[in-house]
């Protein structure tokens, strides 16, 4: 009897030692898949974060564009920023202190102002274009980051662009 | 310690598996990559004779699809102008060749087992897998992975992948033309019979390598990317040329660019507007707004899907040519018995074959599949880079060389018998100095001068220097090899070039030479991999002048090639001459002239280099640029008190190891043993200055040092005087950029292992991680 007690302790411990060697060969996808997943959920989550705390703006774009021009005239260029869409908003930022700095700022809310009385508004769902011309009487050229980009004389269509932010419901100026 | 590693694993796990869900495949899986695929076998089909029958097909295109699983996208992207993969991943190119890194992915299926590497990965679908596969009799197997290999070339022909610029689809973020091109699939895409009708032909190139160059360089070359138009970090495409077009009856402003047929097409849309004083101003260039729709992202993938067709065809062929003669070598090769853990594992039903990655159970094909006797056979696939014969070098042995002017001495300097043990075949050798030039007797009189920084000696046989235009596109002979600290002189056509030294290879630099406007030079090592880059595609040469020949030189060894901080003209006094018995305006064959750092006092040292790297938002309508300042890469040496007498200011190029007395060592290049040289510094805290600027980037003032631990104020009161930090360019580590580009609220930085070993161990146990991942990210919360 006591023997075959022994045995059965030999068997508990060859079924624990195959138990965990096939854990040890075949349990790490298992485990790595449930990491991969836990990881990606948190990490998407909070790349969302900034788009789901992302509250200025307006019901419309109109809206937006307005709470915009009246940052700006408040000289509140950080305000200003945070109507941008969320990708945009720090290039925005030196931008506009860039127009602060040069004392612009009154300028640009004028020129924005102007596009503004002669845009026609193009509804497209989560996007709307504001479209407007812009008349160039002669050849000329334009700075781009630092690069002269020429512009043959023309009445040019161009569009100034909102989206909507998905997560908080309020519109963001995307292209302006 | 312990803590901070796993940290930093789990971390990199995080972003893996982050893009395992974000997804930041190139193409559509679904639909886009079997599109290209499939037409890539058509397109082989109608011009090669070994046809591929449809079950060929249909695992190519298995494989193209499945490329996309896990974190292997991570891999898939290559910038070729800097030579990088994405957030420090490996190249789609590097990828593509590694079956180490393949077997090593991290997070994968793997068991144990296969990441140990006892039984091979079913997650490895690389080139060398590949051949071993088809080698063996496992056609299918293979197919699947040139399906996989053909996916990254397919991807190579993506903008966002070659112009470092991923976009997971958070927000407002991912790629419009990614997004755009997945309408199409293979039902509608059918370009194969038209491009045999219009007469075009397979791209045949020497190995995949290259043709990873050349589509990747297409494609980053001469398209942009979302958040990549007119980016700083690539001087291609132009935006140069604007034009007027009529679109829907409305006139607009776009950029255009022209493809290789000489055919205009829109690069893309210039937004205009008017300011305050009826001034022009340009808002913002975009590929694609409600209103144009997808007409240039449309004119993208014409031309980027017919290059993908073209050259992924005769990488088909050279795949199969190659997965050919490595099964004819196999054949030849007596299989050796397997190792008793194999055995082991085949008892208990793990092979060391591809499991569950192929059903072969309808492999039409009449090879035998292998059993598991011959598994642990290791076929060595033809290398990546294809060696060609070497007609046109030189080898500089006692053979007599054609060279018309022979000369008796031809004793190579580098290969003075060193010892077996300590030759390597890979190693820090790089591209040291450049008469682009030529010399005062000829401007063909080019020389381009290597240096291996190893302290062991590198056999650099079968490695390759190529240029851009692949004049001078040389492969080292056999048996050359570069003793640790030495230098190697490559002289064109003959070793008149600089006449009082001896070349260590005379060789054709081809059909031009080096072209004066400037090239991309890159050395590979014989597998293949980049071993060095200077210059990139179009750029003018950094330094040197076809009017003096003074040569380009490279400041530091140790640092990157492809950046004109690290370069120089020759400032020295000559002294060998050419030819015609002129000066060489060069260091041939020893240390370069001494650069001398300008040094400001001490408001933050080298801040002049942030000129250059001011980040410029997109939308730019500032009315008012400021001038940019460049800053002046220093080559003029004060004059010392003792050089009245002479007219050359420069210093003398001796070729001393010790630093001259007013040189102030700069701390974000400077090498461990200049770093030892000041005062308090030693070999740890030496190491703790080269990881700091590792992992966070150039020290931006001499003050940051104090951030490296162990080093307070009072060392820092007696080393100030002593440092600079240089012209600091300061550019994003590719995380950081990766980050910046996402917005993510997430404070990263690198944060490289401290100690490899140890942590090499605890991640074996649990999985065996890239090398990349090892390095990890740490989040700081």
């Amino acid at each position: 009897m006591t023997n075959l007690k022994s045995w059965y302790g030999v068997l508990f411990l060859v079924l624990l030692a195959g138990g965990i060697i096939w854990t040890v060969l075949n349990g790490m996808p298992y485990f790595n898949r449930l990491r991969a997943n836990w990881e990606a959920q948190r990490l998407q989550s909070e790349w969302e974060k900034p788009y789901r705390e992302d509250k200025y703006g307006g019901k419309t774009p109109e809206e937006t564009y307005d709470m915009f021009l009246d940052a700006l005239r408040k000289e509140d260029i950080v305000l200003a920023s945070k109507y941008f869409v969320v990708s945009k908003q720090d290039d925005w930022l030196k931008t506009l202190e860039e127009y602060e700095k040069n004392n612009l700022l009154a300028n640009f809310v004028e020129e924005l102002e102007s596009t503004k009385k002669t845009w026609i508004k193009k509804d497209h769902g989560d996007t709307v274009d504001f479209q407007y011309k812009t008349l160039v009487q002669i050849d000329t050229t334009a700075d781009f980051e630092g690069k002269k980009i020429n512009v043959p004389a023309g009445n040019y269509t161009n569009e100034t662009e909102f989206e909507i932010n998905t997560y908080t419901k309020v519109w963001k100026i995307s292209i302006l | 310690m312990r803590h901070k590693r796993i940290k930093n694993l789990i971390v990199g796990g995080a972003l893996i598996g982050a893009f395992f869900i974000t997804n930041v495949s190139a193409y559509n899986q679904e639909f886009t990559h079997p599109a290209l695929t499939d037409e890539i076998v058509d397109f082989y089909n109608l011009n090669f004779s070994q046809k591929l029958n449809s079950q060929d097909k249909k695992s190519l295109i298995k494989g193209s699809i499945d490329e996309d699983q896990g974190m292997r996208p991570m891999n898939h992207f290559y910038d070729p102008v800097h030579n990088i993969g994405m957030a420090g991943f490996s190249t789609s190119k590097q990828w593509a060749m590694s079956s180490a890194t393949q077997s090593n992915l991290a997070v994968s299926n793997n068991s144990i087992a296969e990441s140990a590497g006892l039984i091979k990965s079913a997650d490895d679908f690389s080139y060398e897998r590949a051949m071993n596969d088809y080698a063996k009799g496992d056609r299918q197997r293979a197919m699947v992975a040139f399906g996989h290999l053909l996916h990254l070339l397919e991807d190579a022909g993506v903008p966002d992948h070659t112009r470092n610029d991923p976009h997971p689809p958070v927000g407002t973020f991912g790629s419009p033309y990614e997004h755009e091109m997945a309408k199409w699939n293979p039902d509608d895409f059918n370009i194969a019979p038209e491009l045999r009708n219009g007469g075009l032909k397979p791209v045949i190139l020497k190995n995949l390598g290259e043709y990873f160059d050349k589509l990747a360089g297409y494609s980053n070359g001469n398209f942009f990317s979302k958040d990549t138009i007119s980016n700083e970090n690539y001087v291609k495409p132009s935006t140069q040329f604007s034009k007027k077009l009529d679109f829907n009856g409305n006139e607009r402003l776009f950029l255009v660019g022209k493809d290789k047929d000489g055919q205009e097409f829109k690069l893309a849309f210039i937004k205009t507007s008017l300011s305050n004083n009826n001034k022009i101003k340009i808002d913002a260039l975009t590929l694609k707004n409600e209103e144009i729709g997808s007409v240039i992202l449309d004119g993208y993938w014409e031309r980027l899907s017919r290059e993908i067709v073209l050259n992924g065809a005769g990488a088909l062929n050279l795949l199969i040519t190659e997965a050919e003669k490595t099964k004819t070598e196999y054949a030849k090769k007596q299989p050796e018995k397997p190792n008793w853990f194999s055995r082991i594992l085949g008892l208990i039903g793990i092979s060391g074959g591809s499991e569950g990655a192929v059903d072969n159970s309808d492999n039409d094909d009449t090879m035998v599949t292998p059993s598991l006797e011959v598994t642990n056979t290791q076929v060595s696939p033809t290398p990546l880079m294809t060696k060609t014969p070497v007609t046109s070098v030189t080898t500089p042995t006692p053979v007599v060389s054609p060279s018309p002017t022979p000369k008796p001495s031809l004793s190579p300097t580098p290969s003075t018998t060193p010892k077996l043990s300590t030759v390597k075949t890979s190693g820090r050798v790089v591209i040291n100095e450049i008469a682009w030039a030529g010399t005062s007797a000829s401007a063909t009189d080019e020389w381009i001068e290597l240096y291996n920084a190893e302290s062991w000696s590198v056999d650099i046989s079968s490695w390759q220097l190529v240029s851009s235009d692949e004049s001078p596109d040389i492969i080292f002979p056999e048996g050359i090899i570069m003793l640790a600290n030495s230098y190697f002189m490559i002289e064109r056509t003959d070793d008149a070039t600089v006449n009082d030294i001896t070349a260590d290879l005379v060789t054709s630099f081809g059909q031009g030479g080096l072209n004066n406007t400037g090239e991309m030079v890159r050395l590979f090592d014989s597998a293949g991999t980049v071993v060095d880059v200077v210059g990139g595609f179009g750029e003018a040469w950094y330094f040197g002048d076809s009017t003096s020949k003074n040569s380009m030189e490279r400041v530091d060894a140790s640092r990157v090639g492809n950046t004109v901080s690290n370069w120089k003209s020759f400032s020295g006094i000559s002294v060998n001459k050419d030819a015609s018995g002129n000066n060489i305006n060069g260091t041939p064959k020893t240390k370069n002239s001494t650069t001398m750092v300008l040094v400001s006092t001490s408001s933050g040292g080298g801040g002049g280099g942030a000129s250059s790297s001011t980040p410029t938002p997109s939308p730019t309508p500032t009315p008012s640029p400021s001038p940019l300042v460049t800053p002046t890469p220093t080559p003029t040496p004060s004059v010392s008190p003792d050089s009245t007498s002479s007219p050359q200011a420069s210093p003398t190029p001796t070729p001393s190891p010790t630093l001259e007395p007013t040189e102030k060592i700069n701390i974000n290049t400077g090498s461990k043993d200049q770093l030892m040289t000041l005062w308090g510094i030693g070999d740890a805290k030496s190491d703790g200055i080269i990881e700091h600027r590792t992992t966070n980037g150039s020290f931006k003032k001499i003050e940051d040092i104090m951030d490296v631990s162990g080093i307070g104020q009072a060392t820092f009161d007696k080393i100030k005087e002593d440092i600079t930090v240089g012209d600091v360019v300061f550019r994003p580590s590719a995380v950081t950029n990766l980050f910046a580009t996402l917005n993510s609220p997430l404070n990263i930085t690198w944060s490289a292992p401290e100690d490899e070993d140890t942590l090499s161990a605890s991640l074996s146990i649990l999985h065996k991680i890239s090398p990349m991942t090892t390095l990890g990210i740490l989040q700081q919360k």
